[in-house]
């Protein structure tokens, strides 16, 4: 089966990590179009896309969820799509939910990987708070996907370069009261933890802001990035949301993950599980994430990590 | 505008997932006989609709979808506060996916007896946390959704909320009736006590079979299959690190380190 394939460019440009992956499942018979919803979109040079679907409505704003959903609706009938494919924004996420309603079809968020099988389109997704891993199949059409992980780096372009179209796209807008009052930034560290090849992460076992000092300069003596747990981001916000690791944050894969004052939670473990090599820092010698670890170092983080940074900075620093 | 008074917060009978073993064989979770729970952020949920009535009065409904066993929900619901529970009995057979959930949600909300101001639901489910229910509903209804709330308050006949966008936080306002999502940061679920486990008891569930609510037949039908869950194994060393006090414990880790070619930078 082939499939007619909608990229939702909701970020101008963002979706290009998806070309790649959408051409595989449009296959040589589909079709390949993309939804752009900022004015000059970069794609009518691109090859490979059939269409380009440029949002053409006054005050649209691809930054409410409700927006993006109606034009996802829009292109999905005018393609008409078969599969559509969005990144892994809470914004995204919304759309696509909503864009599920408007059509009445499947919509399915946190999509790690797509394969086209024997029986049609295949997803695996994280199932039970990252406890388990789930295969799913959707035996409908349109189905639109949320990927928690965008493939990094566009693959090299071997199509040959064809007329993309443009086609200017109308969305009627919603009438009802909904008005946005202000946004506040987060710090924002510019980490991107899905490329760092080292990670110290942080959990509540850190008693005060100040003492991330700790964690910084451990991270330090490790070359690494700073990561931590949900509630050290969302509930204490003492670090922005890039870095937060779990289910509800990033997925990471450095070669080693250092856990200091962390439980283990299955939702914080499913995001640094794919880790080469864990070390545990925790004083409960029975936390779960032990069970979890290469190297489980029992015992308090105020006393060990001072000692450990001093140790792996005179290392690195001493006259060989 | 009359002022908002018709609390509903949406809940689900989710699966357990502290309690869900896998096969030790196989590594494959067996869902349908996996035991449940109410769903973690739908206890935020209830907790926010129970303050709104303490603070502007009104009626908070709780209603799932689901077997006759999900009645447990409405009564854990009922437990931290809520007043009312309707369940909305789903036929033997497959579960719904979240496309048919949000469906059956959205055709008893149309009913006169389902209307709200304010429906909340949970920001994902603790199973399978697509986190579509919620706005879906919104949208099928043509009401706005606002997500991943964080705070919520009302002033005269306006929704003002805080809520997590990945680059910050919004302050958003809305007119009623409206969709809120919420997760864990928003509050914390006071703990039914024995005297308000007791009081619930009594309060009435209402029980409506899903195929009066004039539900096409393949609104019900699954889509989505789940073919197959297993526990992912990573093999880990568990080796622990021996040491009577920080230092000699330091010592030994940046050893061990070193044998990996791990060195500090
Ligand atoms: C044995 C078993 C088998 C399953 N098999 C499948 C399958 O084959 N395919 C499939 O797609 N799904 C399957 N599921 C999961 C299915 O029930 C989903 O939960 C459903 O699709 C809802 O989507 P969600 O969990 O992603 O909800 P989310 O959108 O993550 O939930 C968000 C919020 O919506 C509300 N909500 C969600 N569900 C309900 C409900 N039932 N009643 C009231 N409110 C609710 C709650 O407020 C919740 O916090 C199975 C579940 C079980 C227990
Ligand atoms: C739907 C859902 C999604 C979620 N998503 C995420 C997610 O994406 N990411 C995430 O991380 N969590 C997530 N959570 C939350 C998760 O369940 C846990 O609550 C959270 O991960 C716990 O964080 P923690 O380990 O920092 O804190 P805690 O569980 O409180 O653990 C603190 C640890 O520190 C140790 N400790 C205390 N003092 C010291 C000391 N002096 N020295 C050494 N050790 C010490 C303690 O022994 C304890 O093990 C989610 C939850 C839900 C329900």
């Amino acid at each position: 089966m082939t499939e007619r394939v909608l990229l939702v460019d909701w970020v101008a440009g963002e979706a290009s990590a998806l070309l790649p992956l959408a051409r595989d499942l449009a296959g040589p018979g589909g079709a390949l179009a993309v939804l752009s919803t900022v004015a000059g979109n970069p794609w009518t040079s691109s090859s490979g896309i059939d269409t380009v679907y440029q949002v053409a409505a006054p005050g649209f704003d691809a930054t409410r969820a409700d927006h993006l959903a109606l034009a996802i609706a829009e292109a999905t009938r005018a393609l008409p799509a078969t599969l559509v494919l969005s990144g892994p924004a809470k914004v995204e996420r919304e759309a696509v939910a909503r864009a599920g309603a408007l059509l009445d079809a499947v919509a399915i968020t946190g999509v790690r990987a797509v394969r086209v099988g024997p029986d049609g389109v295949e997803l695996s997704r994280d199932l039970l708070s990252g406890n388990a891993t789930g295969i799913e199949s959707i035996a409908s059409r349109p189905a639109l996907l949320s990927l928690s992980i965008v493939p990094a780096g566009a693959g090299p372009d071997e199509s040959p370069p064809n007329a993309t179209q443009v086609v200017a796209l109308p969305v009627e807008l919603p009438t009802y009261d909904l008005r946005r009052i202000s946004r506040q930034p987060k710090p924002v560290a510019g980490v991107d933890l899905e490329a760092a090849d080292r990670i110290v992460s942080v959990g509540r076992g850190l008693q005060k802001r100040e003492d991330l000092a700790l964690i910084e300069g451990l991270a330090r003596a490790l070359g690494a990035a700073v990561g931590c747990t949900r509630p050290i981001a969302a509930e204490s916000g003492w670090l922005g949301d890039d870095h937060w690791v779990g289910l509800t944050g990033h997925r990471v894969r450095p070669t080693l993950y250092v856990a200091v004052g962390i439980s283990g939670a299955a939702q914080h473990l499913v995001g640094m599980r794919d880790s080469k090599i864990v070390v545990a820092i925790n004083k409960d010698a029975n936390a779960p994430i032990f069970q979890q670890a290469d190297y489980q170092v029992v015992g308090d983080l105020y006393a060990i990590l001072p000692e450990l940074t001093r140790l792996l900075t005179a290392a690195s620093t001493a006259p060989s | 505008m009359s002022l908002p008074r018709r609390w509903v917060v949406a809940v689900k009978h989710g699966i357990d997932v502290n309690l869900t073993r896998a096969d030790p064989t196989t590594g494959r979770i067996d869902l349908a006989r996996a035991p449940r729970k109410t769903s973690d952020f739908d206890k935020n949920a209830v907790e926010e609709a129970v303050r709104l009535r303490e603070k502007h009065g009104g009626t908070v409904t709780v209603v799932t979808v689901g077997p006759a066993t999900a009645r447990e929900a409405i009564r854990d619901a009922l437990a931290i506060g809520a007043d009312e529970g309707v369940l909305l009995a789903a036929p033997d057979g497959p579960v719904g996916d979240s496309r048919a959930v949000a469906g059956t949600l959205a055709a008893y909300f149309r009913t006169p007896g389902g209307a709200f101001d304010l429906a909340l639901f949970g920001e994902g489910s603790t199973d399978h946390f697509s986190g579509t229910v919620g706005p879906r509903v919104a949208a099928e209804l043509g009401f706005p959704s606002l997500s991943h709330v964080r705070q919520l308050t009302i002033d005269g006949g306006h929704l003002r909320v805080h809520r997590d966008i990945d680059s910050g936080i919004e302050e958003l306002e809305s007119g009623f009736p409206a969709v809120v999502t919420v997760g864990q940061e928003i509050n914390t679920p006071r703990m039914p006590t024995f005297l308000s486990t007791l009081k619930s008891s009594k309060k009435e569930i209402r029980e409506i079979p899903i195929d009066s609510l004039g539900l096409s037949a393949s609104k019900w039908t699954r889509s989505i299959v789940i073919q197959e869950a297993s526990v992912p194994s990573v093999p880990r060393k568990k080796i622990r690190v021996s040491g009577e006090n920080p230092s000699a414990l330091s010592h030994e880790l940046v050893e061990l380190l070193r044998r990996e070619g791990i060195d500090g930078k």
